[in-house]
């Protein structure tokens, strides 16, 4: 009992001590806030320009400000979260986590609660951006609702960047370029400029399966076409089921990589 | 000046270019992966007018030709870019391997021109797969009439353009380590926006237009989409050309003059080499 309570204490630390080195790390520097926050809204004004040029209806403006925020969450799952192992590997900063007594779940959860923090900032300041340069419009009753789900698609998307990380730890460039491949695919089929019932049919499906087109569409219907929590029982239920699921294979596959890694002698090993 | 050397040189770091960005797989796999992103992209893309269409029931082909076109071919500028200003970073901060190349090729800005050369190739291919996934997507039933000697030239005057830019780019990203990516990135960006690629320049405020016509992209663009039919409306091809070459040729001399500058000031700063860490 005594032991379980020990190793639980030793995890929320290692966890609240990575968020710090994160959040104070990500915030070091008030210009790269700006950039992290102009960067995205280049591509997104982009967008809004071409829906203006085509004569889009007004709400599309909100879909494409929303998608951009919702889309910097995934980025930060990709690079923040699933390729941290990678990096502390090439920095030659993992071989002192592996010999720390810090786990490597704890770790994992500092920089999915660090990250997230850092991006609601970054995602916040875009929405405020959209909404005063381009005139987007949201429901501000439905906030309460579209809460729900955001914290929910966080959790889902979160759990993931866990598992993708103990991937990417094993191997190395090749999980790198899968960071790459996993963009603009997620991008495509959760409806990042669009809503996804301009999707085939087909494709609908299968963005069904994907937690950031579920939360994305949810948060998109509280905000911009005014539902509540309650007409959107099938979002939630799905994003519960996926954190529960993704938790699990996560902290599976994080001892069978590390593992794993250990074993071939990839740990240490660069560049490679 | 020694041809011969210099194309040796030429092939050597093109090839190693290669080599990293392609030796960490099969190549059936790298080719799927170097795919994947453009395929998805202009998917993307193509839904933006889709869903034009399902909100408003009417069909507008010319406007889902200049978005397909755009997006596809910015492709070719976005590689081209991207394989230029990331050396700098993906040396210093990854391979730590910028000092040695600094001292043994003759030029780092000769080096840095080399590296992006395959980069231009895989654009090439990149936009024209974009191109006709685009096409079918947004059901365009045009026939198009390419004018292939002009698209070919209006390439190579894009590669040099383009390239001119991120030597002026790299040159900044050699100060900083912190920020290379991030002005790597932006460009990109920025090309996106004010380089006629999805939507036309004339729709930017005031302020956005001028940084448009700085650029020579907007030209590029607009020469490209005629080079692929010629029944694309342009007000005069000439003028367009004549401004995309006087500016080409403002970029070029302004960027080994201003790479010069900066290499000598980077030096006498110490921050060739200081990377993240730093």
């Amino acid at each position: 009992m005594l032991a379980l309570r020990s190793r639980k204490s030793t995890l929320l630390r290692t966890a609240i001590a990575r968020a710090y080195v994160r959040i104070k790390g990500g915030n070091r520097e008030p210009s790269w806030i700006l950039w992290e926050v102009i960067l995205p809204l280049l591509m997104i004004s982009s967008v809004v320009y071409a829906y203006h040029s085509l004569g889009a209806p007004p709400k599309y403006i909100g879909f494409v400000i929303l998608g951009g925020a919702m889309m910097s969450f995934w980025f930060n799952v990709l690079w923040g979260m699933g390729t941290t192992l990678y990096w502390e590997k090439e920095t030659g900063n993992l071989e002192a986590f592996m010999v720390s007594p810090a786990p490597i779940e704890g770790l994992l959860l500092g920089m999915a609660l660090g990250g997230a923090l850092n991006t609601l900032t970054r995602a916040l300041s875009m929405i405020v951006m959209g909404i005063l340069f381009f005139d987007a419009k949201f429901d501000v009753n439905a906030i309460p609702s579209a809460l729900v789900i955001f914290l929910l698609t966080l959790s889902v998307l979160y759990t993931l960047g866990m598992g993708l990380a103990s991937l990417y730890l094993m191997y190395s460039r090749s999980g790198w370029r899968a960071s790459e491949l996993l963009q603009e695919p997620i991008m495509f089929l959760s409806g990042l400029y669009y809503p996804l019932n301009v999707l085939p049919m087909m494709l609908q499906v299968i963005a069904s399966l994907l937690p950031l087109a579920i939360g994305l569409d949810g948060i998109r219907k509280t905000l911009i076409i005014g539902k509540k929590i309650w007409d959107l029982g099938p979002h939630v239920l799905s994003l519960i089921t996926m954190t529960v699921i993704f938790t699990l294979i996560a902290k599976r596959l994080l001892k069978y990589m590390e593992h794993k890694a250990k074993k071939e002698g990839r740990l240490i090993l660069r560049w490679m | 000046m020694d041809v011969n050397k210099l194309l040796r040189r030429l092939y050597a770091v093109s090839w190693l270019s290669w080599q990293e960005l392609s030796n960490w797989t099969h190549p059936l796999v790298f080719i799927a992966y170097i795919i994947v992103r453009p395929l998805f992209g202009i998917l993307l893309y193509a839904y933006i007018y889709v869903a034009i269409v399902i909100a408003s029931g009417k069909v507008d082909p010319s406007s889902a030709f200049y978005l397909i076109t755009g997006a596809s071919f910015y492709n070719y500028i976005g590689n081209g870019l991207y394989g230029v200003v990331w050396v700098i970073h993906d040396e210093r901060d990854h391979y730590r391997l910028l000092k040695y190349t600094y001292i043994s090729y003759p030029s780092l800005q000769g080096y840095l021109i080399a590296r992006g050369l395959v980069y231009y190739l895989i654009g090439i291919a990149l936009s024209t797969v974009s191109l006709v996934v685009g096409l079918a997507v947004t059901g365009l039933g045009i026939q198009l009439l390419p004018n292939i000697p002009l698209l070919i030239v209006n390439l190579i005057i894009g590669a040099i353009w383009c390239t001119s830019l991120s030597i002026v780019v790299s040159s900044l990203s050699l100060f900083s380590s912190e920020y290379g990516p991030l002005i790597a990135e932006s460009m990109g960006g920025l090309l996106f926006l004010v380089g006629n690629v999805i939507f036309p320049v004339e729709k930017l405020p005031c302020w956005l237009y001028l940084i448009a016509e700085a650029i020579p992209m907007k030209e590029w663009m607009e020469i490209t989409r005629y080079s692929i039919n010629v029944n694309y409306p342009i007000s005069n091809i000439f003028d367009l050309l004549f401004s995309e070459i006087v500016k080409t040729m403002v970029y070029v001399i302004f960027s080994y003059v201003f790479f010069r500058i900066m290499d000598k000031l980077v030096r006498i700063k110490g921050n060739l080499e200081a990377s993240m860490e730093h």
